[in-house]
């Protein structure tokens, strides 16, 4: 490098530096008046990357709540009703952002509290600066048991069935139709791993046998050899958490080579890309938080169908209402409830707010229930079979089942047939 | 080749008294000036919990400075352009999480921990070096495909499986704030310290022409090494810095093939083989990045 270079780089550097202090300070902000006009709640949604279908599927129902909520004159806080804002950044399902997002809603946007970004990664990586700065969490996609671990005070899982409870009903299920081995077929990818251990500690908690325990690195084809292994072990729950892709490509090799499981349960065997796959597709048990024939005992909010109605009202032309959607409706739903009963807007507050409701709520989705930590403890999910011409059943929970359910599921032969 | 050589008049062969001088000059000038450049960073940097509410943005954009800082010491100063760099960044964030979450390691112990392991890739990645250019790039990035695939194999209790590691220990963020200023730093001060002594000379030399450089006498290798561990090194403590920052380390995040990129183009913009170039290069696009990003809510 020549001097003259040097010390002309030397000097910009310098500049650069100094603007890059100035910066952020000179960014502008939002003075709070001392009179409060309106609830300020920050959430991030990711526009790009991994988390940016799932997000945007949530906040189109938080945008349902929102609409609702302000037409009825806003929520009841201290005597008063307050319109509710929303003040959403985008994150772009990076976990580096998210820091600096959660910052930005709190220092120049001066929220009340903040929503969760979608998923335990972001949520873990923004409750830090939430947590730090007493600004509650309310969680809305957040599965991970670890969150809840990591001694948060103020972070509370209001909507989502964790991951280590979402095989209770399936393995509940399986005992009670008389099978006896769980097998697992996970994806090398953080839920679809989780949550085939989660079945077989589930299964193991029943005293079920656990079979195979498969992984696989994505982008494999060929699973005739796991699902032999599978087969062998004479699976009677046969539990693939990876992709709908890869499921079709294992349900093909299963029927090529005639292999058949009493039961199959997958987060995706309701996906529009699985029911294409027709007389194939019967039997297969999959996961629902909502069905508009499961109306529980609700005491807040709309029920199930009422819901879907709103929904489909406000989104005539789609995307439709998926998981996603109706766990962030059910956490504005508490959350709503949470910010009326409490007596200020403060962390603590709303944390001790939320633990006086846990338990006495029940909304589209079942019943809030939480422990100190905030993880969630209620909201059993519903085992949905696929039956013949398209049709789909509830077979648990037994309290809201809507059918009896095909256990053994119909063989290959017998699929050919119906 | 002999024509080469015998069209090169002599006077050019052999200027050592005259490249020699102006070298020191530069050398003199140098360090007081970038020092002073320096000290005007970290007072920056060391006044910026106070000033400011957040500091997030500081400690990736001190993050950037480091990683790309620590690239360019192997790609700007020897050629060598390794598109596996993230694999570094996530062994150092993966080896943090491991002794702090599992084995409940103080935060030092994790740092020392994850310094190791960084050193130790590098050593044992370091067969690929025999590779030159393209070749050089590809197979570093497949080793780190290879290494997140065996991470994730690994025992859950091990190293968290495909589900990552949450740290559930709590860390306290200014002071990692400040160890992230402490590493970039420390990254641009070596970067300096090789650039003004000759060994900044053999390494441009092996960059230039590493048959040539190997000829008149450099040790390509043992430089080419030296730097490829050092570069790794400053990454991998990075990566443990970050992890304990965000609690949450997942294979996804902590082997993100952008974390190479952005290290490379980071590097790049301000000028690969310069030791001002990641720096400017690192605030210019983090600053962009920030403005784009405010931008898009405005």
């Amino acid at each position: 490098m020549k001097r003259r270079q040097f010390l002309k780089m030397s000097r910009g550097i310098g500049f650069l530096a100094a603007g890059a202090a100035v910066g952020p300070f000179v960014a502008p902000t939002h003075a709070q008046t001392s009179g409060r006009k309106s609830i300020r709640i920050g959430m991030s949604v990711a526009s790009t990357g991994t988390f940016a279908h799932d997000s945007q599927s949530g906040r189109r129902a938080i945008d349902l709540w929102l609409e609702q909520v302000n037409a009825q004159g806003g929520l009841l806080h201290q005597g008063q009703r307050y319109q509710v804002e929303l003040l959403v950044r985008d994150d772009r399902s990076d976990k580096q952002l998210a820091p600096r997002v959660y910052e930005s809603l709190i220092f120049d946007e001066k929220v009340d509290l903040v929503l969760a970004p979608y998923g335990s990664t972001l949520t873990a990586a923004a409750a830090t600066i939430t947590d730090r700065n007493d600004i509650f969490m309310m969680g809305w996609a957040v599965a991970a048991d670890s969150v809840f671990m990591q001694g948060y005070k103020y972070i509370v899982n209001g909507g989502t069935t964790p991951v280590s409870r979402v095989p209770e009903m399936p393995v509940q299920a399986l005992k009670r139709f008389g099978g006896k081995v769980v097998s697992t077929i996970a994806v090398d990818e953080p839920y679809s791993d989780a949550l085939a251990g989660s079945f077989r500690a589930t299964a193991e908690k029943h005293g079920l046998a656990i079979g195979a325990t498969e992984k696989y690195s994505r982008g494999a084809k060929d699973f005739t050899t796991i699902l032999n292994k599978a087969a062998a072990a004479k699976t009677g729950l046969l539990c693939i958490t990876s992709y709908d892709t890869d499921m079709i490509v294992m349900l093909r090799q299963m029927k090529e080579n005639d292999i058949n499981f009493p039961a199959i349960f997958s987060t995706f065997s309701q996906n529009s890309s699985i029911l294409a796959l027709g007389n194939d597709a019967i039997g297969l048990w999959g996961q629902s938080n909502i069905d508009p024939r499961v109306a529980y005992a609700v005491n807040l909010g709309p029920t199930a169908a009422q819901y879907l109605d709103a929904y489909n009202a406000k989104y005539p032309n789609g995307p439709q209402s998926d998981i996603n959607s109706a766990v962030a409706f059910a956490s504005l739903m508490v959350l709503g409830a949470m910010i009326e009963r409490a007596p200020s807007l403060k962390a603590r507050d709303l944390k001790a707010a939320a633990l006086d409701l846990s338990g006495h709520l029940t909304v589209l989705n079942g019943t809030y229930r939480i422990d100190e930590t905030g993880f969630q403890t209620g909201y059993d999910i519903l085992v949905i079979q696929n039956t013949a011409k398209g049709g789909r059943e509830v077979i648990a929970p037994a309290a809201v089942a809507t059918a009896a359910p095909l256990f053994p599921m119909p063989t290959w032969d017998q699929k050919a047939k119906m | 080749m002999s024509m080469v050589m015998q069209s090169v008049p002599p006077a050019e062969a052999a200027p050592s008294v005259r490249q020699r001088a102006p070298l020191f000059r530069l050398h003199r000038a140098s360090v007081s000036i970038w020092c002073l450049t320096l000290v005007g960073i970290g007072l920056i940097a060391v006044s910026i919990p106070a000033v400011s509410a957040g500091v997030s943005f500081w400690f990736y954009l001190f993050q950037w400075i480091a990683l790309a800082s620590a690239l360019n010491l192997m790609a700007g100063m020897t050629g060598y352009v390794p598109f596996g760099f993230a694999a570094f960044f996530g062994i150092g964030a993966y080896a943090a999480a491991v002794l702090n979450q599992f084995h409940h390691a103080p935060t030092w112990a994790a740092l020392v921990g994850a310094t190791a392991a960084g050193a130790l890739l590098a050593v044992l990645f370091a067969p690929t070096l025999r590779l030159r250019g393209v070749f050089f790039s590809v197979v570093s990035l497949s080793l780190a495909i290879v290494l997140r695939s065996v991470i994730v194999l690994l025992p859950e209790d091990v190293a968290g499986g495909s589900s990552g590691i949450t740290i559930t220990g709590r860390h306290d963020p200014i002071l990692l704030y400040y160890l992230m200023v402490a590493v970039s730093m420390g990254a641009v001060a070596i970067a300096t310290a090789i650039s003004v002594t000759p060994h900044g000379l053999r390494l441009k030399a092996i960059g230039d022409d590493l048959d040539a450089a190997q000829i008149i006498g450099v040790n390509a290798k043992g430089l080419r090494l030296a730097m490829w561990v050092l570069s790794g090194t400053i990454a991998a403590v990075c990566g443990a810095i970050e992890g304990l920052y965000s609690s949450a380390i997942d294979p996804a995040a902590a082997f993100n093939i952008l974390i190479s990129t952005k290290a490379i183009i980071y590097a790049a913009l301000g000028g690969l083989g310069t030791v001002m170039g990641p720096v400017v290069g690192a605030v210019i696009m983090t600053i962009t990045d920030e403005l784009i990003w405010a931008l898009s809510h405005c």
